[in-house]
């Protein structure tokens, strides 16, 4: 299946590389992007579709709704990792097309 | 609560009834999100921007439910073309085998005693329909496994020809 990495998937791909192991939330990774809510979370829907990101919900504050946390699986980490090479590699322009 | 914020809120709980349930985890994660954005504005253009995703994955998905139901469509099109395509080619087929009957019986009238139609005995005219109505039935069985449209179109003009010969003689008689 043909996966569209424009560079707004890249840069949040990048995001979860920064500390890959932690959960994060809609907002946070919106801010540390810089992507607003109509273009991250068709993304996130993406990833998550492609069993390259993993999602949870986190009950931390009892008699509010849970929050939604995201995290890259194993495959999309590799999956990350190969293509922030190939980004600083130069091979990436504006987009590329991958095999997710 | 501002005014603002009011009206995002409210625009991202509207959503998330009405969204579908493959969506609603996370209409549910962008309606929480709301809670934690510090500006009115930001707030107000965060639930915008979640209505026009949640907009846009449900579009794309019944576009690909559309596409689907039309790739079925196209496929039962496409077997109804082979399907006419047979039909008419055994047509054809039986035209063609009509001609060969009717050459070699035309052929044979040269020799045998019936060569002038008013003066045909009722055997001859037997052989006239008969010859064409047998090589069309062998046709079909032999085409029938492998290629049944097109046995089907043989059969077809066996069936026409038997039509046509039933009317002749009960207007013209023998």
């Amino acid at each position: 299946m043909k996966f569209r990495l424009s560079p707004q998937t890249l840069e949040t791909l990048n995001t979860f590389l920064q500390e890959p192991k932690d959960w994060k939330y809609g907002y946070d990774i919106s801010r540390n992007t810089g992507l607003k809510s109509g273009t991250l979370y068709p993304i996130l829907m993406r990833l998550a579709e492609r069993k390259l990101l993993e999602t949870s919900w986190e009950t931390s504050e009892p008699g509010k709704p849970p929050r939604h946390l995201y995290r890259l699986t194993p495959d999309g980490l590799r999956f990350a990792r190969e293509h922030r090479l190939v980004r600083s590699a130069g091979h990436t322009g504006a987009a590329a097309w991958s095999r997710g | 609560m501002s005014a603002l914020r009011k009206i995002a809120t409210k625009l991202m709980r509207a959503v998330l009834r009405h969204s579908a349930a493959e969506s609603y985890d996370w209409a549910s994660a962008m309606l929480r999100e709301l809670d934690f954005i510090e500006s009115d504005w930001a707030a107000l253009l965060w639930a915008f921007g979640s209505v026009t995703a949640l907009f846009r994955r449900s579009s794309r998905r019944l576009c690909a439910l559309l596409m689907n139901r039309l790739g079925h469509e196209e496929g039962w099109m496409n077997d109804l073309r082979k399907r006419a395509v047979g039909i008419v080619s055994g047509v054809g087929i039986a035209a063609a085998l009509a001609v060969c009957v009717f050459g070699l019986l035309f052929l044979a009238s040269h020799f045998l005693p019936f060569e002038d139609p008013e003066r045909m005995p009722r055997l001859a005219w037997l052989i006239v329909i008969t010859l064409p109505e047998a090589s069309f039935i062998f046709a079909a069985i032999a085409l029938w496994r492998k290629r049944r449209s097109m046995a089907v179109g043989v059969l077809l003009s066996a069936i026409v020809l038997a039509t046509h010969f039933a009317i002749h003689l009960a207007t013209h008689g023998l």
